[in-house]
């Protein structure tokens, strides 16, 4: 739920996606899903000279088990609260487990 | 007849098809157009090759050739004629996306010419080409005109033949020829008359037995033989027309194929989906399970409402209930309540992660996102070591190891209780209302019960009270050199006591030497002056807070046991020692003054304080200049004059001119530096006024310094 909740934040950013097939895209976040799927708007793809068919492509969603990385705006992203939101992720399922 | 045109049709089709094809390869060089995407062959499904064509004698007696008694419901053609129009739109459209070549928009159009000049054309001989295909089509088209408006295909009455020939419009599909086969057409007629005569001889003699290849071909040959030229720009606006008309088909095709699905799933199932997507995802506990999310935004929208932007970021999906704007509150309360369910329901089934059915081949995996498939293997064994130093203990009064792992597992457990801490306060309840104090205050008593113990179990793991002297550094001290537990101080003081914090503030300043950061950052390196800076920006903004709301007696007590236990020399000489000591002088200085809501201190105070103060003084004494950076570092040292002003005001008279003494020469190169033009006019502006830090502490003033001439 972590990446979820973190992704959430994210959403209306521009974020580069790279994906396990080596096409990298630039788009805007438009949603993202408990599996990491990811609707983008105003996509461009990287390196366009390389995949010109992508060229007319404007909006796109992808299955969250093909991306590899996901580039992120830095001003973006606390990385405080995500060590503490890991640390309570970390807490969760142990606290569970005693009560 | 019949049968021979029959057997000859497919052998056409296919000729005719590579010729198509070889057209559009063409087109598609030229234009550098792809058409594969644009391949809607099999819209046609070559139905109407099956089709009985001839014997349509009895036509009329079919299709109401009879005006009867038999209604409008099987007058088709009325409906045909009514719709018309967008028939033979439709047949251009029809045309153009299966036709690359430039050519005319419609049979129409060739029927509407005039055909009287074939058999001239025929005896020519000489390759006449406009001219000679319409004319071809002429001799069909002297009584067919009617037949053209039937959509896609032309079924044509032929005087000539006397039969219906029907007639695919692809067999018009061969648009202008390359210059190499308009060479090879005119070199073919040059030389082979006895072509062009049998031809004739076609014509004139065997007319009635010309089956229609021959015709085919026969077109094929003289529509090759049209020269191109004329109609190139021509042709090239119609292609540019023709593909946009094909693109447009093209959607609207798509759409068609796709509104066939619409209203295929009710409203219900589409709730129910929708159900389902949203329960994986809405917790009960969005703290728990959106931590960052709910965080994030919270930080987030105060942001903005700090830069004066009311609106919030995003609105958080999950939130509870209650908390909800007003809108359609009732359909999302309705959806909060049925997801409410949802999550209840899948917490009530046991949580297994897959489920073996009798006599199933396989196993049905029930994971979700809170209980996902685990994919690593972590033996115990190697967790086991780091997750004794984890687990909360009581800090024992015995030696204490300070290993680093040691540490880090205390400020990890240290996190985890100012995490707990947090989130108790945001379920703090609220404040008792009338008639439900009782309730209310059970539950405001159980809160604090429950606040109070994780803020002891967190003062505990701080190990602040571990007494000094048994472990070097001391435990607190060893936290406070990692960054992590640097950062966490401001968010523990939160949730301190203030005679806790009193406590803190006193170990940290008993043992300040040992901290990482008590040191001049000439001897930093790039990371210990980011520690530096760490712990002017985590540790003392909270601390000045402190101190500065402090008694005389407590500032007294801190500054004496700073002296005490720390080399001054060396404390001064680092960045938060300075700024410690500058605390504690100007809070002292402040109260002496009788500001604030404090008293005055007293006689003896004030006897206590002087002598702390010449004490201090003493020891720094001849040390003033070194204070600062050397020169080379271009050091801020905005720091070691606000300290410098702090001691002035408290100086005597003759400690005031020892401090002139030593720093005179640090104040001199700060003006004349200013001075001259070589420094940008904020930079030199900042430089005086660090002197005038110090020289409006003596009742001086960087103007009244003057410049030696050296």
């Amino acid at each position: 739920m972590l990446f979820y909740s973190f992704f959430k934040t994210l959403v209306g950013q521009p974020v580069t996606v790279e994906l396990k097939n080596d096409l990298a895209i630039t788009g805007v976040l438009v949603s993202v899903d408990q599996f990491l799927n990811i609707k983008l708007d105003n996509i461009k793809v990287v390196d366009e000279g390389r995949y010109p068919h992508m060229l007319a492509v404007k909006n796109c969603f992808i299955r969250g088990s093909v991306v590899r990385y996901v580039q992120l705006p830095a001003a973006s992203v606390d990385t405080a609260l995500l060590q503490d939101a890991a640390r309570r992720e970390r807490q969760q399922p142990a606290a569970g487990v005693r009560k | 007849m019949p049968s021979g045109r029959q057997g000859g049709r497919p052998a056409m089709n296919l000729e005719e098809q590579q010729e198509l094809d070889r057209q559009v390869q063409k087109y598609a060089l030229e234009t550098g157009e792809d058409f594969e995407i644009y391949d809607y062959g099999e819209t046609y499904d070559n139905l109407a090759d099956d089709l009985e064509e001839t014997r349509d004698d009895l036509n009329d007696e079919t299709f109401g050739g009879i005006q009867g008694d038999e209604g409008t419901d099987f007058d088709f053609a009325r409906n045909t004629r009514q719709i018309a129009p967008a028939l033979k739109k439709e047949e251009e459209l029809y045309i153009k996306q299966n036709d690359a070549g430039p050519r005319r928009s419609s049979f129409a159009s060739l029927w509407e010419n005039d055909g009287s000049s074939q058999q001239d054309s025929f005896k020519m001989g000489l390759p006449e080409p406009s001219q000679a295909a319409s004319s071809i089509w002429g001799s069909f088209g002297n009584t067919a005109g009617k037949g053209m408006d039937m959509g896609g295909a032309g079924f044509v009455h032929d005087p000539v033949f006397g039969v219906g020939t029907f007639l695919r419009p692809s067999t018009f599909g061969n648009g202008h020829q390359s210059l190499e086969e308009v060479e090879a057409q005119l070199l073919r007629t040059a030389r082979g008359q006895p072509q062009r005569v049998s031809m004739q001889q076609h014509h004139q003699g065997d007319r009635k037995m010309m089956s229609l290849e021959e015709v085919e071909a026969a077109l094929m040959n003289i529509n090759g033989g049209r020269p191109i030229y004329s109609e190139a720009m021509l042709a090239e606006q119609q292609a540019k027309i023709a593909l946009l008309e094909k693109r447009r088909a093209a959607r609207e095709a798509k759409q068609a194929e796709t509104a066939k699905h619409n209203g295929l799933m009710t409203q219900g199932d589409k709730d129910f989906i929708n159900r389902i997507q949203i329960s994986q995802l809405v917790t009960d506990d969005p703290y728990a399970d959106d931590f960052y999310c709910q965080v994030y935004t919270a930080i987030r929208n105060r942001h903005l409402q700090q830069m004066g932007i009311p609106g919030s970021m995003m609105e958080p999906e999950s939130n509870d209930g209650n908390r909800r704007r007003g809108g359609n509150g009732r359909t999302e309360q309705r959806m909060q309540q049925q997801v409410q369910r949802i999550v209840s329901d899948a917490k009530r089934n046991p949580k297994r992660t897959n489920v073996t059915v009798e006599g199933a081949l396989g196993k049905i995996a029930v994971n979700s996102v809170l209980n996902p498939r685990q994919l690593l293997q972590v033996s115990k064994r190697g967790t086991n070591d780091s997750s004794g130093g984890n687990s909360p203990k009581p800090p024992s009064p015995g030696p204490v190891s300070t290993k680093s792992h040691t540490v880090l597992g205390w400020i990890e457990n240290v996190y985890t209780y100012v995490l707990a801490l947090e989130q108790k306060r945001r379920q703090q309840p609220p404040p008792p209302r009338m008639g439900e104090e009782e309730i209310a205050g059970e539950a405001i008593r159980r809160w604090n019960e429950e606040y109070g113990i994780l803020a002891q179990k967190m003062w505990n793991e701080l190990r602040i009270t571990v007494p000094i002297g048994i472990v070097h550094p001391h435990p607190f001290i060893s936290i406070l050199n990692y960054s992590k537990g640097k950062k966490v101080i401001p968010r523990v003081l939160r949730h301190l006591l203030p005679e806790q914090t009193l406590t803190l503030l006193t170990m940290l300043v008993a043992n300040f030497e040992s901290l990482n950061v008590c040191k001049s950052e000439v001897y930093a390196d790039v990371q210990g002056n980011q520690e530096i800076e760490l712990f002017m920006n985590t540790i003392v903004p909270p601390l000045l807070g402190f101190v500065s709301e402090a008694p005389f007696r407590i500032v007294v007590g801190l500054l004496a046991l700073f002296i005490e236990r720390n080399n001054m020399i060396w404390v001064a000489r680092s960045k938060p020692g300075l700024a410690f000591l500058t605390l504690f002088l100007s809070r002292a200085e402040i109260l002496k003054q009788g500001q604030g809501n404090y008293p005055i201190p007293d006689d003896r105070e004030i006897n206590q304080w002087n002598e702390l103060y010449n004490r201090l003084f003493s020891q720094l004494q001849t040390h003033f200049s070194a204070l600062f950076m050397p020169k080379a570092t271009m050091a801020e040292d905005v720091h070691v004059w606000r300290f410098l002003a702090a001691m002035a005001v408290g100086a005597t008279v003759e400690q005031q001119h020892v401090l002139v003494t030593e720093v005179r020469e640090q104040v001199l190169e700060n003006v004349i530096a200013a001075q001259t033009t070589r420094m940008a006019p904020e930079k030199a502006a900042q430089k005086i006024s660090n002197v005038n830090l110090f020289l409006h502490a003596l009742g001086l003033d960087a103007s009244q310094v003057s410049v030696p001439a050296m």
